[in-house]
């Protein structure tokens, strides 16, 4: 064999390792859509087609369930509580740990970084306790405080990382032309950092709508749609837990779609 | 720069890790240590004596020990792809991504619909003609087999963020080491095992921790495929704080849990050091 | 069109001695170029009189006022700096527009002094463009009609030879039209 033909060999199995792997990624949201798109009665039978007959009573089923609805909603604002919260705590630290040197400036980050260390959801079982005694238990804000907890040290590592990537000539240009400091934030670093906060904020949002365990011990009436669903895995019926499934995937789907572009800038600095 | 203005900056996040991450922290260490108001050893005592604790703390650490290696081939391979492609590199990308946004419990309903009796793997098997009625793969008698489909499930949601990670650090090798090791002769895989795989360390080190400390909570996956056939020590935690209302043992079994992530974490800080001068 | 009195400025970081003691008076449409080695403080010195950084001892005097406790935009100054400092999510335009939008000038005033320093400048051409679209040259020129919109009473600029070709540029512009200024 020529080398040509070695190398275009080569490249024939690289190409086909890539398109495995992308099936292997793609094929079992596939088949979980087939499920989520048949009619109940398809979903129990026996032996499943391969292909989906586009009947929509599984997630009617779904929606009708008792209790479904209101987890969709709890989980909802529970996203949406812990991306506001994430970001309104995490974004002013990630622009101080950029921007400034100062005593304790190493203490914080540690902090941060030790985080990662630590099994997160865990910390539901003492806050269960205190929760009843200032009357949190059981509340939407209750766990979007745990869930903030979890989002955190992501949106301070990934808001330092987008500060850090804005010169800090930028904002001085502004001062000298005729900016106060909260001017030239708004004016310059906003609109620079702006997709960047988007994107880790859709990230903090995904991290709450993900959650299982903590969301599983805080809630008993005020369910997510992750408790909701695990607390219900032995007794619900097929069709239910599929729709539920694609229900949680397809925000999941979205959400990355939208943040694709700052996967690897939220990534890059997770060395540091 | 007013000297205040970092410190203001800092305050609303200072005060949310310290009230909710270290308090509880410490609390939970203080449950697991007494019982009724005294400080005693109890709960570590009830915990390990129960006949469950040995197999959920053997079924943790195997599913870690099979789970993590794996996916960090599987990991370094995709990134290699990735960084190998030319074009379409972005939907690539975003393909492979995908996982990482899929939560535990719903990669396990995912996988559930392939393994349950009525699923796509039997409908698969009968249609080829290799198995006449379809078969209980997800019983309590099948352990081995439940093991399997948690650690695909395992190894199909959770790889992406460790190649996310990978691809990022290969990101920051400056080409040139490449092609000076290209100029000295090297093949493809000289260059991968000579070049890309120690500078990529800091990345190898920050994925590895991450994804152990996420092996060893693994909770929904296990829960969504085999019930509680296959105990794990979250699944564990779980139980003895609802079922039993047990909050001493529970939190013996988060201490155990937060006690090997701890460990991990140090040991592999220290296996992959990378000595100051060293770095790029 | 005003005079710079620097008196007994002095800056430390930490351990370290940046500037000793610095006198100097630079007069009413002077031109001064501050030369020296890298890391002598020509650029500390400048961001001190800019207000970006403060003197740890003495005065600085612009226009018979002492402002080294004024922020920078209370000091009628206009900065060039070293990298440029061209904001990336502005159109050029919008960029010279910048100083003049904080001063909350009508608008036909805007375009107005925006048009005339682009001309000055000879990048008219490129007022939808952004930075991006720039060569350094043309950034550079960016930074300098941004400086001079502002008809500031003091004009700084960081390494302004570091780029041929706006050097090019610059001495005709300002010779026209420019004459009374600080540099």
């Amino acid at each position: 064999m020529s080398e040509t033909t070695v190398r275009h060999a080569g490249n024939r199995v690289f190409i086909a390792a890539v398109v495995l792997t992308c099936i292997w990624v793609l094929l079992p949201i596939y088949l979980l859509a087939i499920n989520a798109l048949s009619a109940p009665a398809e979903v129990t039978g026996f032996p499943k087609r391969f292909w989906p007959s586009f009947d929509l009573a599984s997630i009617q089923f779904f929606l009708g369930f008792r209790g479904v609805t209101s987890a969709l909603w709890n989980s909802v604002q529970v996203a949406a509580l812990t991306m506001v919260m994430a970001i309104g705590a995490g974004a002013p630290a990630g622009y101080a740990i950029a921007r400034f040197d100062f005593p304790g400036k190493q203490v914080f980050r540690f902090m941060v970084v030790m985080t990662r260390a630590f099994p997160l959801p865990l910390l539901a079982l003492p806050l269960a306790v205190l929760f009843i005694r200032v009357g949190l238990d059981d509340t939407v804000i209750g766990l979007a405080f745990v869930h903030t907890t979890l989002a955190l040290p992501f949106a301070v590592l990934i808001t330092y990382s987008l500060f850090s990537g804005i010169p800090y000539e930028l904002e001085e240009a502004a001062l000298t032309l005729g900016c106060n400091r909260v001017q030239a934030f708004w004016k310059v670093v906003m609109p620079l950092a702006a997709p960047g906060i988007a994107a880790s904020a859709v990230f903090a949002f995904v991290v709450s709508w993900n959650e299982v365990f903590a969301a599983a011990v805080l809630t008993i009436e005020h369910r997510t749609l992750t408790a909701f669903l695990l607390q219900s895995l032995d007794v619900s019926p097929l069709p239910l837990k599929f729709a539920g499934g694609a229900a949680l995937v397809v925000p999941a789907l979205i959400f990355i779609f939208a943040v694709r572009k700052y996967l690897f800038a939220m990534w890059g600095i997770a060395n540091r | 720069m007013p000297r205040l203005l970092p410190y203001l900056l800092l305050a609303p996040a200072t005060a949310f890790l310290c009230l909710f991450f270290l308090y509880p922290f410490s609390l939970v260490a203080i449950d697991s240590l007494t019982d009724r108001g005294a400080w005693s050893l109890r709960n570590f005592e009830r915990m390990a004596d129960h006949w469950k604790f040995g197999s959920t703390f053997r079924n943790t650490i195997l599913l870690a020990a099979v789970v993590v290696p794996l996916q960090l081939t599987l990991a370094l391979m995709m990134a290699s792809m990735v960084s190998r492609l030319k074009r379409a590199r972005g939907a690539v990308l975003y393909i492979f991504a995908i996982p990482l946004g899929i939560s535990d419990l719903a990669a396990g309903l995912v996988w559930l619909a392939i393994f349950e009796q009525s699923g796509f793997l039997n409908s698969a098997l009968t249609g080829l003609g290799l198995i006449d009625h379809p078969q209980l793969f997800l019983g309590y008698q099948s352990k081995g087999v439940i093991f399997t489909a948690i650690v695909l499930t395992e190894l199909w949601r959770a790889t992406a963020i460790m190649m996310v990670i990978l691809v990022a650090g290969m990101g920051l090798i400056p080409k040139e080491y490449g092609e000076a090791a290209d100029v000295f002769g090297a093949s493809r895989w000289q260059k991968f095992r000579r070049i890309t795989l120690p500078l990529l360390k800091p990345s190898l080190q920050t994925a590895l921790i991450l994804r152990v400390i996420m092996a060893f909570e693994v909770f929904a996956v296990v829960l969504a495929l085999g019930g509680t056939n296959l105990p794990v020590l979250m699944s564990e935690t779980y139980h003895w704080q609802f079922t039993m209302q047990e909050r001493g043992v529970a939190a013996a079994y988060a201490m155990v849990i937060l006690g090997i992530s701890v460990g991990f974490t140090v040991l592999i800080l220290r296996l992959l050091h990378v000595p100051k001068e060293a770095r790029p | 069109m005003a005079e710079i009195e620097i008196k007994g400025v002095g800056k430390t970081f930490g351990a370290f001695t940046a500037l000793h003691s610095i006198d100097l008076t630079i007069k009413d449409q002077e031109f001064v170029v501050l030369l020296g080695a890298s890391g002598c403080g020509k650029t500390t010195l400048l961001r001190i009189i800019a207000g970006l950084d403060s003197p740890s001892k003495g005065e600085v005097w612009i226009g018979g006022r002492r402002v080294d406790k004024l922020p920078p935009r209370e000091r009628g100054i206009a900065m060039v700096f070293q990298n440029y400092a061209v904001f990336p999510h502005l159109t050029v335009f919008e960029n010279i527009a910048f100083g003049l939008r904080m001063q909350k000038l009508p608008q036909a005033e805007v375009t107005q002094r925006v048009t005339r320093t682009a001309e000055l400048m000879h990048i008219e051409a490129l007022l939808q463009r952004y930075s991006g679209q720039l060569s350094g040259g043309q950034r550079q020129r960016v930074a300098v009609a941004r400086a001079l919109a502002m008809e500031p009473d003091v004009i700084l600029m960081d390494e302004p030879l570091s780029n041929l070709d706006a050097l090019v540029w610059m001495p005709l512009g300002l010779q026209g039209h420019f004459e009374p200024l600080n540099m």
